[in-house]
């Protein structure tokens, strides 16, 4: 996608801050984020629940504007985009993963694929073309024309996927994809990511705490009440089990 | 030179797509949609029987003033009551659907794309509950007037009258639904999706 592709990280993270205002008290949420992500690679923001990935998640993926601090997309502070732009960004550059699937429950598994086609202007004959082949790659090509509710969580998810991917985003963010999925379906989804993350050298990040995730993830971000605690490579990690949160 | 985020194509939805997601929601969520045309076809039903009345009375007696105002405040109250009505109906479909405005917004919706899809929803919803209201308000005038002024009374009048209080009713009908559900649309569109996704509906 155009031709700032040299450039090595694809999101960079600067001192971001996002304070909740609940009653008196000020919930810090992200309290002074750093951090930069390679194009290419799959990182894992890991951290019990009420860490904030979910915010820095949406934060990443321009869904929340930060309190302070600022996030670049290909050196492209998202504060500064006007709604078009926005919109732009989330049909195109991003695709998202959420622990619910967010399937629209109207439409059939090819309708959702073909969904952000249509935002971004494909054309018709290469939406059917691109939906046909995402679903095939994901396995459900004989499950298309089924809505939602017919299928199961972890067919939802792949639907999810390929709905994600059907822009050709250069990020694909996902807000725990395992979280409502048993831990077999929950393997085959984190195996179908990473094979999507080399296969079309997508940027990975998934904010979740499911420690299945340690074997894909290229490096990982351990967070902790709004702060990185440290990012290291999968190498690096060490495994203490006791001290594993979930 | 500011950098910039777009590097190819646009974003766009357009108006046949919108018309198709539209008429599924409608047909996926029939019962939300038969919720908020009720009080449409009653008011309409109403209003039919009223203009029809005079009508017949009119081409049979040639009366000229036969509606008391007491009817015409009642058919006030009547879409008011329907129009309150249709507000709260779609504000009810609007958190319903939370969650999918919010996907929709990820997936390169823009609030005028989620406002367009409400209103044309809710015009549609309109446009039909104004027929439907027209044919339910037909039969309730014929029976209602049947050991009165008769049904041959019927009979008299012309179909231009016919055809005046068909389109009236679409037209007071279609406006009034688009006019109540636009402040419910206007929230819809307003939603910020990471506020939209955190709902639980």
């Amino acid at each position: 996608m155009g031709g700032e592709a040299s450039y090595a990280y694809t999101v960079e993270v600067e001192g971001l801050k996002k304070y909740y205002k609940m009653g008196n008290t000020i919930v810090k949420a992200l309290d002074g984020i750093n951090m930069k992500i390679y194009r290419g690679e799959y990182l894992s923001i890991m951290g019990p629940s009420g860490s904030g990935k979910t915010t820095l998640f949406n934060m990443i993926g321009g869904l929340d504007r930060p309190t302070a601090g600022k996030v670049f997309i290909d050196e492209v502070d998202i504060a500064q985009l006007d709604a078009y732009e926005l919109a732009w960004l989330r049909a195109r550059k991003i695709g998202y993963i959420f622990q619910t699937f967010n399937l629209i429950p109207v439409m059939t598994a090819y309708e959702n694929v073909v969904l952000p086609m249509i935002f971004a202007g494909v054309e018709a004959e290469e939406r059917r073309r691109r939906a046909l082949e995402l679903l095939d790659r994901v396995g459900l090509l004989k499950f298309k024309d089924h809505k939602p509710y017919e299928l199961s969580g972890g067919q939802q998810q792949r639907v999810a996927i390929a709905r994600a991917l059907a822009n050709n985003p250069a990020i694909v963010l996902a807000d725990e994809p395992t979280g409502n999925l048993d831990l077999e379906t929950g393997m085959e989804i984190i195996k179908l990511l990473k094979e999507l993350n080399e296969e079309r050298e997508v940027t990975i990040i998934t904010a979740t705490h499911d420690i299945k995730m340690l074997a894909v993830s290229d490096r990982i971000a351990w967070l902790r009440d709004g702060k990185i605690q440290r990012i290291e490579k999968r190498s690096e990690v060490r495994f203490k089990v006791y001290k594993v949160e979930g | 030179m500011k950098k910039q985020i777009i590097t190819e194509g646009k974003i766009y939805f357009p108006l046949s797509e919108t018309l198709k997601l539209v008429i599924e929601n409608i047909m996926k969520r029939l019962t939300r949609a038969l919720l908020t045309m009720s009080g449409i076809v009653l008011s309409i039903a109403f209003y039919t029987t009223l203009m029809l009345t005079a009508s017949a009375l009119k081409y049979t007696l040639g009366a000229q003033q036969v509606i008391s105002e007491y009817y015409w405040w009642m058919l006030f109250l009547a879409f008011l009551v329907s129009a309150t009505g249709i507000t709260n109906s779609v504000l009810m479909a609007v958190a319903e659907r939370v969650r999918e405005i919010g996907t929709l917004k990820c997936l390169g919706a823009m609030d005028k794309h989620i406002l367009e899809m409400f209103i044309l929803e809710n015009a549609f919803i309109g446009a039909i509950g104004g027929v439907v209201g027209f044919i339910v308000g037909i039969i309730a005038a014929i029976v209602l007037n049947a050991s009165t002024i008769g049904i041959s009374s019927f009979f008299a009048i012309p179909g231009i009258e016919f055809l005046k209080a068909l389109l009236s009713s679409i037209l007071i009908s279609t406006v009034l639904s688009v006019v109540m559900s636009s402040y419910p649309a206007y929230r819809a569109a307003k939603l910020q999706p990471a506020e939209a996704l955190r709902s639980v509906a």
